[in-house]
């Protein structure tokens, strides 16, 4: 992984966290928004714009890759570099969340 | 009885988009129904009822691009697409103005990102105005001699301070932009390190273009290099001037008496344009013109008095040759 991917990607936004979440199965924009309002209960609704910036930016940087194109929306999926980054992070939010336990 | 339509002007800054989509919001409310933005800044409106409407705009190149697709997005999360201008995508939504701003951006990251792609929109069209200012001013000659002598030369001296007008007045609105981007940089990440560290290539850029420009006038317009010989044989006085580069006056003074005429031959010229001049001393001169080829022109003294030949050029390589008898 090179020094670009890492220092825009770990730690990565909330956003950018779900998306690569959700895509481990191929999915559109619109279905991750949908995914992640049901995951957090209504809480957290990606917003259109900053969706359809970070899917282009994750594309472009090889994190996820376009599949096909469903009715005018572009499915994507993710790819080993994103399960890479996605398990940094993983292991990082891990840590937090444990460390959080910890002292509570 | 008002028209049905109306058509505002208005300049926004790129970081100034939220009190561009206020605007439109309140223009919506006071019943005048936001329909399009064109060139270089006119908003226009249709008269509508009442209506409370958020306005949001976006700056997507690529979206542009894949319309259909990125326009969908928009319209699946409840975005009404409107229009695009300058790289701007326009969009609202029906009933959320007010206490809770529904944004299209969750995050400060891809917020600033939308800046970011906008302000290196922007750039492009510095860096191409200044190419034209300088590529106009190193070619003026040859060009203008391919676009047709003298008024090709005129044509190119013109363009070149249009192109330089058109640059300033574009750098000025990018100087505002850009400070209204640092603030908003240091108001949304509370540091603007970043800024500075991508930005300031951009203003070495600047101030680098500013400099050739400054080179390529002073070069133009200052730097001289010629040889005069005076000519006596007895009885033709006069005198050449060889120029590889005159880019000034060549003065000189003789004592002439009514009848002694002035000839000069313009022996040959490669590049640029002479302006030649005879001037009783101290009064409006008695002969004037502008020279763009070969040729010969010539005056004839009225009055016995203390004159002054003038030899003024603009770029010009070539030789003249002044005669009086």
């Amino acid at each position: 992984m090179d020094a670009h991917i890492k220092k825009v990607y770990v730690p990565m936004t909330e956003t950018s966290f779900y998306i690569l979440l959700c895509l481990r199965e191929p999915n559109h924009g619109y279905g991750i928004v949908q995914m992640v309002k049901e995951m957090t209960e209504g809480d957290i609704v990606l917003a259109p714009g900053t969706m359809y910036g970070s899917l282009s930016k994750m594309e472009k940087d090889g994190l996820i890759r376009f599949v096909r194109e469903e009715e005018k929306r572009k499915i994507y999926s993710i790819t080993d570099l994103g399960s890479e980054v996605l398990n940094l992070e993983m292991k990082r939010i891990e840590r937090l969340y444990r460390n959080m336990k910890e002292m509570r | 009885m008002m028209g049905n339509n109306k058509t505002v002007f208005k300049f926004f800054t790129i970081p100034q988009y939220q009190q561009e989509e206020d605007y439109l919001s309140a223009m919506n409310e006071k019943g005048w129904r936001f329909t399009r933005v064109t060139f270089p800044g006119f908003y226009h409106f249709e008269k509508s009822e009442p209506e409370r409407f958020a306005y949001r705009l976006d700056y997507n190149q690529e979206g542009i691009r894949n319309k259909a697709e990125y326009v969908q997005m928009f319209s699946d999360c409840g975005w009404e697409y409107i229009c695009d201008f300058a790289g701007y995508s326009y969009f609202r939504k029906e009933g959320v103005v007010g206490e809770e701003r529904e944004e299209i951006f969750c995050d400060n990251a891809s917020r600033l990102d939308m800046m970011k792609r906008a302000y290196r929109g922007k750039i492009i069209p510095v860096i191409l105005l200044f190419a034209l200012v300088i590529i106009s001013q190193l070619f003026m000659n040859t060009l203008g001699n391919a676009l047709g002598g003298y008024s090709g030369f005129i044509a190119m001296e013109i363009l070149s301070f249009i192109f330089l007008g058109l640059a300033i007045v574009y750098l000025v609105f990018f100087s505002i932009t850009t400070a209204h981007y640092y603030k908003y940089e240091k108001q949304i990440s509370g540091d603007s390190s970043g800024f500075r560290l991508n930005y300031a290539g951009v203003f070495v850029l600047i101030v680098a273009m500013i400099a050739i420009i400054g080179v390529v006038f002073w070069f133009t317009y200052r730097w001289s290099s010629y040889t005069t010989t005076e000519i006596d044989n007895g009885y033709v006085n006069g005198y050449v001037v060889e120029a590889k580069m005159l880019n000034t006056s060549v003065i000189k003074e003789y004592d002439l008496k009514k009848g002694d005429s002035i000839e000069f031959h313009i022996v040959e010229l490669k590049r640029g344009h002479l302006q030649l001049s005879v001037t009783e001393n101290g009064k409006a001169p008695v002969f004037f013109c502008d020279v763009y080829n070969w040729g010969y022109h010539a005056y004839t003294i009225q009055n016995d008095g203390h004159y002054l030949i003038e030899i003024t050029g603009k770029s010009v390589t070539g030789g003249i040759e002044v005669t009086i008898e």
